[in-house]
Protein backbone atom coordinates (compact mmCIF):
# COMPACT_ATOMS: atom_id res chain seq x y z
CA UNK A 1 0.00 0.00 0.00
CA UNK A 2 1.38 3.40 -0.95
CA UNK A 3 1.96 6.32 1.35
CA UNK A 4 -0.82 8.58 0.08
CA UNK A 5 0.82 11.85 1.09
CA UNK A 6 4.36 11.09 0.04
CA UNK A 7 5.90 12.44 -3.16
CA UNK A 8 9.40 11.38 -4.18
CA UNK A 9 11.39 14.06 -6.04
CA UNK A 10 14.27 12.68 -8.12
CA UNK A 11 16.84 14.82 -9.92
CA UNK A 12 20.62 15.01 -10.00
CA UNK A 13 20.40 18.78 -9.55
CA UNK A 14 20.22 19.29 -5.76
CA UNK A 15 18.93 22.84 -6.15
CA UNK A 16 16.01 21.67 -8.21
CA UNK A 17 15.22 18.90 -5.73
CA UNK A 18 15.33 21.38 -2.88
CA UNK A 19 13.19 24.05 -4.52
CA UNK A 20 10.53 21.59 -5.72
CA UNK A 21 10.49 19.94 -2.29
CA UNK A 22 10.01 23.27 -0.55
CA UNK A 23 7.09 24.10 -2.82
CA UNK A 24 5.43 20.71 -2.27
CA UNK A 25 5.95 20.91 1.49
CA UNK A 26 4.45 24.39 1.56
CA UNK A 27 1.35 22.87 -0.05
CA UNK A 28 1.09 20.20 2.66
CA UNK A 29 2.73 17.24 0.93
CA UNK A 30 5.31 14.95 2.50
CA UNK A 31 8.45 14.78 0.40
CA UNK A 32 11.25 12.27 -0.02
CA UNK A 33 14.31 13.06 -2.13
CA UNK A 34 16.70 11.10 -4.32
CA UNK A 35 19.50 12.22 -6.57
CA UNK A 36 19.86 9.43 -9.11
CA UNK A 37 17.81 6.55 -10.47
CA UNK A 38 19.40 3.85 -8.35
CA UNK A 39 18.84 5.72 -5.12
CA UNK A 40 15.29 6.54 -6.23
CA UNK A 41 14.45 2.89 -6.87
CA UNK A 42 15.64 2.02 -3.35
CA UNK A 43 13.46 4.79 -1.91
CA UNK A 44 10.46 3.61 -3.91
CA UNK A 45 10.84 0.06 -2.62
CA UNK A 46 11.29 1.26 0.96
CA UNK A 47 8.65 3.96 1.11
CA UNK A 48 6.23 3.33 -1.77
CA UNK A 49 5.33 6.96 -2.49
CA UNK A 50 2.06 7.99 -4.07
CA UNK A 51 3.84 9.95 -6.78
CA UNK A 52 7.33 10.23 -8.23
CA UNK A 53 8.53 13.43 -9.91
CA UNK A 54 11.33 12.09 -12.02
CA UNK A 55 14.04 13.75 -14.05
CA UNK A 56 14.84 12.10 -17.36
CA UNK A 57 18.59 12.62 -17.60
CA UNK A 58 20.31 11.25 -14.52
CA UNK A 59 23.46 9.25 -13.81
CA UNK A 60 23.50 5.55 -12.88
CA UNK A 61 19.93 4.98 -14.06
CA UNK A 62 18.01 7.46 -16.18
CA UNK A 63 14.40 8.48 -15.73
CA UNK A 64 13.12 6.39 -18.63
CA UNK A 65 14.64 3.21 -17.24
CA UNK A 66 13.31 3.89 -13.79
CA UNK A 67 9.85 4.78 -15.10
CA UNK A 68 9.73 1.49 -16.99
CA UNK A 69 10.78 -0.45 -13.91
CA UNK A 70 8.07 1.20 -11.85
CA UNK A 71 5.34 0.65 -14.42
CA UNK A 72 6.31 -2.95 -15.13
CA UNK A 73 6.34 -3.97 -11.48
CA UNK A 74 2.94 -5.08 -10.15
CA UNK A 75 3.79 -3.75 -6.70
CA UNK A 76 4.56 -0.26 -7.92
CA UNK A 77 2.72 0.26 -11.20
CA UNK A 78 0.02 2.36 -9.52
CA UNK A 79 2.53 4.99 -8.45
CA UNK A 80 1.96 8.15 -10.47
CA UNK A 81 5.07 9.10 -12.43
CA UNK A 82 5.60 12.66 -13.66
CA UNK A 83 8.60 13.07 -15.93
CA UNK A 84 10.65 16.25 -15.84
CA UNK A 85 11.55 16.97 -19.44
CA UNK A 86 14.14 19.71 -19.60
CA UNK A 87 14.64 19.17 -23.26
CA UNK A 88 11.04 18.93 -24.42
CA UNK A 89 11.29 21.83 -26.80
CA UNK A 90 14.64 23.39 -26.03
CA UNK A 91 16.74 20.69 -27.64
CA UNK A 92 14.75 19.27 -30.53
CA UNK A 93 17.59 17.08 -31.74
CA UNK A 94 17.89 15.03 -28.59
CA UNK A 95 16.28 11.65 -28.15
CA UNK A 96 14.75 12.85 -24.90
CA UNK A 97 11.58 14.41 -26.14
CA UNK A 98 8.00 14.66 -25.08
CA UNK A 99 7.02 12.02 -27.59
CA UNK A 100 9.65 9.60 -26.44
CA UNK A 101 8.53 10.29 -22.91
CA UNK A 102 5.02 9.15 -23.79
CA UNK A 103 6.33 5.70 -24.65
CA UNK A 104 7.65 5.22 -21.13
CA UNK A 105 4.13 5.05 -19.69
CA UNK A 106 4.69 8.11 -17.55
CA UNK A 107 1.43 9.58 -16.32
CA UNK A 108 2.29 13.16 -17.19
CA UNK A 109 5.11 15.56 -17.99
CA UNK A 110 6.51 18.68 -16.37
CA UNK A 111 8.58 20.88 -18.68
CA UNK A 112 11.82 22.45 -17.46
CA UNK A 113 12.52 25.14 -16.51
CA UNK A 114 9.84 24.53 -13.94
CA UNK A 115 6.99 26.95 -13.40
CA UNK A 116 6.08 26.18 -9.79
CA UNK A 117 2.42 27.10 -10.24
CA UNK A 118 2.20 24.84 -13.27
CA UNK A 119 3.98 22.11 -11.33
CA UNK A 120 1.40 22.25 -8.55
CA UNK A 121 -1.41 22.21 -11.09
CA UNK A 122 -0.01 19.06 -12.71
CA UNK A 123 0.65 17.39 -9.36
CA UNK A 124 -2.87 18.06 -8.09
CA UNK A 125 -4.48 17.02 -11.38
CA UNK A 126 -2.68 13.71 -11.22
CA UNK A 127 -3.57 13.05 -7.60
CA UNK A 128 -7.29 13.57 -8.15
CA UNK B 1 28.87 14.07 9.52
CA UNK B 2 26.45 12.72 6.92
CA UNK B 3 25.66 14.33 3.60
CA UNK B 4 23.43 13.12 0.80
CA UNK B 5 25.87 13.29 -2.02
CA UNK B 6 28.71 14.62 -4.13
CA UNK B 7 28.59 15.63 -7.76
CA UNK B 8 31.54 16.20 -10.07
CA UNK B 9 31.25 18.27 -13.23
CA UNK B 10 32.70 17.79 -16.67
CA UNK B 11 35.73 19.91 -17.63
CA UNK B 12 34.95 23.61 -17.60
CA UNK B 13 36.61 26.96 -18.15
CA UNK B 14 36.48 29.60 -15.43
CA UNK B 15 35.81 33.02 -16.91
CA UNK B 16 36.55 36.06 -14.80
CA UNK B 17 35.06 39.45 -15.62
CA UNK B 18 36.59 42.28 -13.65
CA UNK B 19 36.58 45.96 -14.41
CA UNK B 20 35.84 49.45 -13.23
CA UNK B 21 33.30 50.37 -15.88
CA UNK B 22 29.79 50.90 -14.50
CA UNK B 23 28.96 47.48 -13.07
CA UNK B 24 25.50 47.22 -14.55
CA UNK B 25 26.73 48.03 -18.06
CA UNK B 26 29.63 45.58 -17.83
CA UNK B 27 27.47 42.80 -16.45
CA UNK B 28 24.76 43.40 -19.03
CA UNK B 29 27.29 43.24 -21.85
CA UNK B 30 28.79 40.03 -20.48
CA UNK B 31 25.42 38.36 -19.96
CA UNK B 32 24.45 39.42 -23.48
CA UNK B 33 27.54 37.70 -24.79
CA UNK B 34 26.61 34.47 -22.99
CA UNK B 35 22.99 34.68 -24.12
CA UNK B 36 23.87 35.39 -27.75
CA UNK B 37 26.16 32.36 -27.76
CA UNK B 38 23.55 30.25 -25.91
CA UNK B 39 26.25 29.38 -23.42
CA UNK B 40 25.23 27.67 -20.20
CA UNK B 41 26.84 28.75 -16.93
CA UNK B 42 26.72 26.02 -14.29
CA UNK B 43 28.46 28.30 -11.79
CA UNK B 44 28.37 32.06 -11.35
CA UNK B 45 29.29 34.43 -8.55
CA UNK B 46 29.23 38.21 -8.63
CA UNK B 47 30.81 40.76 -6.32
CA UNK B 48 30.85 44.53 -6.33
CA UNK B 49 33.96 45.81 -4.62
CA UNK B 50 35.55 49.24 -4.31
CA UNK B 51 37.84 48.20 -7.17
CA UNK B 52 34.87 47.41 -9.40
CA UNK B 53 32.80 44.47 -10.46
CA UNK B 54 34.05 40.89 -10.39
CA UNK B 55 32.12 38.02 -11.92
CA UNK B 56 33.40 34.45 -11.92
CA UNK B 57 31.53 31.96 -14.01
CA UNK B 58 32.16 28.56 -15.50
CA UNK B 59 31.34 27.54 -19.05
CA UNK B 60 31.89 24.24 -20.82
CA UNK B 61 35.46 23.80 -22.01
CA UNK B 62 34.13 23.56 -25.55
CA UNK B 63 32.53 27.01 -25.24
CA UNK B 64 35.75 28.84 -24.34
CA UNK B 65 36.99 29.49 -27.88
CA UNK B 66 33.59 30.72 -29.04
CA UNK B 67 33.23 33.02 -26.07
CA UNK B 68 36.69 34.48 -26.61
CA UNK B 69 35.90 35.02 -30.28
CA UNK B 70 32.62 36.78 -29.51
CA UNK B 71 34.27 38.91 -26.85
CA UNK B 72 37.05 39.98 -29.20
CA UNK B 73 34.66 42.12 -31.24
CA UNK B 74 34.00 44.23 -28.14
CA UNK B 75 37.48 45.36 -27.05
CA UNK B 76 36.24 47.17 -23.94
CA UNK B 77 34.60 44.00 -22.69
CA UNK B 78 37.34 41.69 -23.91
CA UNK B 79 39.92 43.65 -21.89
CA UNK B 80 37.97 42.82 -18.73
CA UNK B 81 37.87 39.06 -19.33
CA UNK B 82 40.33 36.37 -18.34
CA UNK B 83 40.02 32.63 -18.91
CA UNK B 84 41.26 29.75 -16.78
CA UNK B 85 40.79 26.43 -18.56
CA UNK B 86 40.97 23.04 -16.84
CA UNK B 87 38.50 23.79 -14.06
CA UNK B 88 35.79 21.56 -12.61
CA UNK B 89 33.06 21.83 -10.01
CA UNK B 90 32.68 19.74 -6.89
CA UNK B 91 29.16 19.99 -5.49
CA UNK B 92 28.25 18.77 -2.07
CA UNK B 93 24.62 18.50 -0.98
CA UNK B 94 22.55 19.31 0.88
CA UNK B 95 24.01 22.48 2.32
CA UNK B 96 21.09 24.36 3.88
CA UNK B 97 23.26 27.22 5.06
CA UNK B 98 25.23 24.96 7.40
CA UNK B 99 28.37 26.72 8.54
CA UNK B 100 29.72 23.41 9.78
CA UNK B 101 29.53 21.94 6.27
CA UNK B 102 31.21 25.03 4.84
CA UNK B 103 33.97 24.96 7.48
CA UNK B 104 34.67 21.25 7.12
CA UNK B 105 34.81 21.50 3.34
CA UNK B 106 37.26 24.38 3.40
CA UNK B 107 39.38 22.67 6.06
CA UNK B 108 39.65 19.38 4.21
CA UNK B 109 40.54 21.10 0.93
CA UNK B 110 43.17 23.17 2.69
CA UNK B 111 44.64 20.12 4.47
CA UNK B 112 45.00 18.42 1.11
CA UNK B 113 46.46 21.54 -0.52
CA UNK B 114 43.74 21.71 -3.14
CA UNK B 115 43.39 25.27 -4.48
CA UNK B 116 39.87 26.69 -4.60
CA UNK B 117 39.12 29.15 -7.41
CA UNK B 118 35.56 29.87 -6.41
CA UNK B 119 32.93 28.89 -3.88
CA UNK B 120 29.19 29.38 -3.91
CA UNK B 121 26.28 28.21 -1.83
CA UNK B 122 22.80 27.79 -3.20
CA UNK B 123 19.43 26.66 -1.95
CA UNK B 124 20.46 23.02 -1.99
CA UNK B 125 24.19 22.74 -2.40
CA UNK B 126 27.69 24.00 -1.79
CA UNK B 127 29.81 24.17 -4.93
CA UNK B 128 33.50 24.88 -5.31
CA UNK B 129 35.50 25.46 -8.45
CA UNK B 130 38.74 23.48 -8.43
CA UNK B 131 41.39 22.38 -10.89
CA UNK B 132 39.78 19.68 -13.03
CA UNK B 133 42.67 17.32 -12.38
CA UNK B 134 42.09 17.63 -8.63
CA UNK B 135 38.40 16.69 -8.65
CA UNK B 136 38.84 13.00 -7.89
CA UNK B 137 41.36 13.74 -5.14
CA UNK B 138 39.04 16.38 -3.71
CA UNK B 139 36.07 14.00 -3.75
CA UNK B 140 38.15 11.36 -1.97
CA UNK B 141 39.32 13.91 0.60
CA UNK B 142 35.78 15.12 1.24
CA UNK B 143 34.71 11.56 1.95
CA UNK B 144 37.23 11.37 4.78
CA UNK B 145 35.25 13.92 6.76
CA UNK B 146 31.74 13.52 5.37
CA UNK B 147 29.82 10.26 5.24
CA UNK B 148 27.74 9.62 2.15
CA UNK B 149 24.38 7.85 2.10
CA UNK B 150 24.74 4.09 1.70
CA UNK B 151 23.30 3.99 -1.80
CA UNK B 152 24.99 7.08 -3.13
CA UNK B 153 28.32 7.31 -4.92
CA UNK B 154 29.95 10.54 -6.13
CA UNK B 155 28.70 10.92 -9.66
CA UNK B 156 30.05 12.67 -12.69
CA UNK B 157 27.86 14.56 -15.07
CA UNK B 158 27.31 12.11 -17.93
CA UNK B 159 25.75 14.54 -20.36
CA UNK B 160 25.32 18.21 -21.01
CA UNK B 161 22.28 20.01 -22.25
CA UNK B 162 23.08 22.54 -24.91
CA UNK B 163 20.78 25.30 -26.00
CA UNK B 164 19.64 24.86 -29.55
CA UNK B 165 18.18 27.67 -31.59
CA UNK B 166 14.53 27.97 -30.70
CA UNK B 167 12.10 26.95 -33.37
CA UNK B 168 9.27 29.32 -34.08
CA UNK B 169 5.79 28.13 -35.05
CA UNK B 170 6.15 29.35 -38.60
CA UNK B 171 9.29 27.34 -39.15
CA UNK B 172 11.48 30.44 -38.77
CA UNK B 173 14.77 29.83 -36.91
Amino acid sequence: MSNDKLILVVDDDPDLVESVSMKLESEGFQVAKAYDGVEAWDRIKDEKPKMVILDVMMPRKNGYELCDEIKKDDKFKDITVLLLTAVADAVPTTTYTHMDGKTTLADDFIPKPIDMDKLMEIVKDNLD
Amino acid sequence: MRIKGLKISEELCLVRLSGKAPADRLLKAFCGLLADGRINTPFMTTACRPGGLQVDCCVAAADQAGLERRASVEPALSACLSFRPGVGLLTLFPHRASLEVLGRLQAVLAENRIPVFGLASSIGALTCALAYDCLDAAAAAVQTCFELEDNHAPFRAEFTVSQATRRHPGGRE
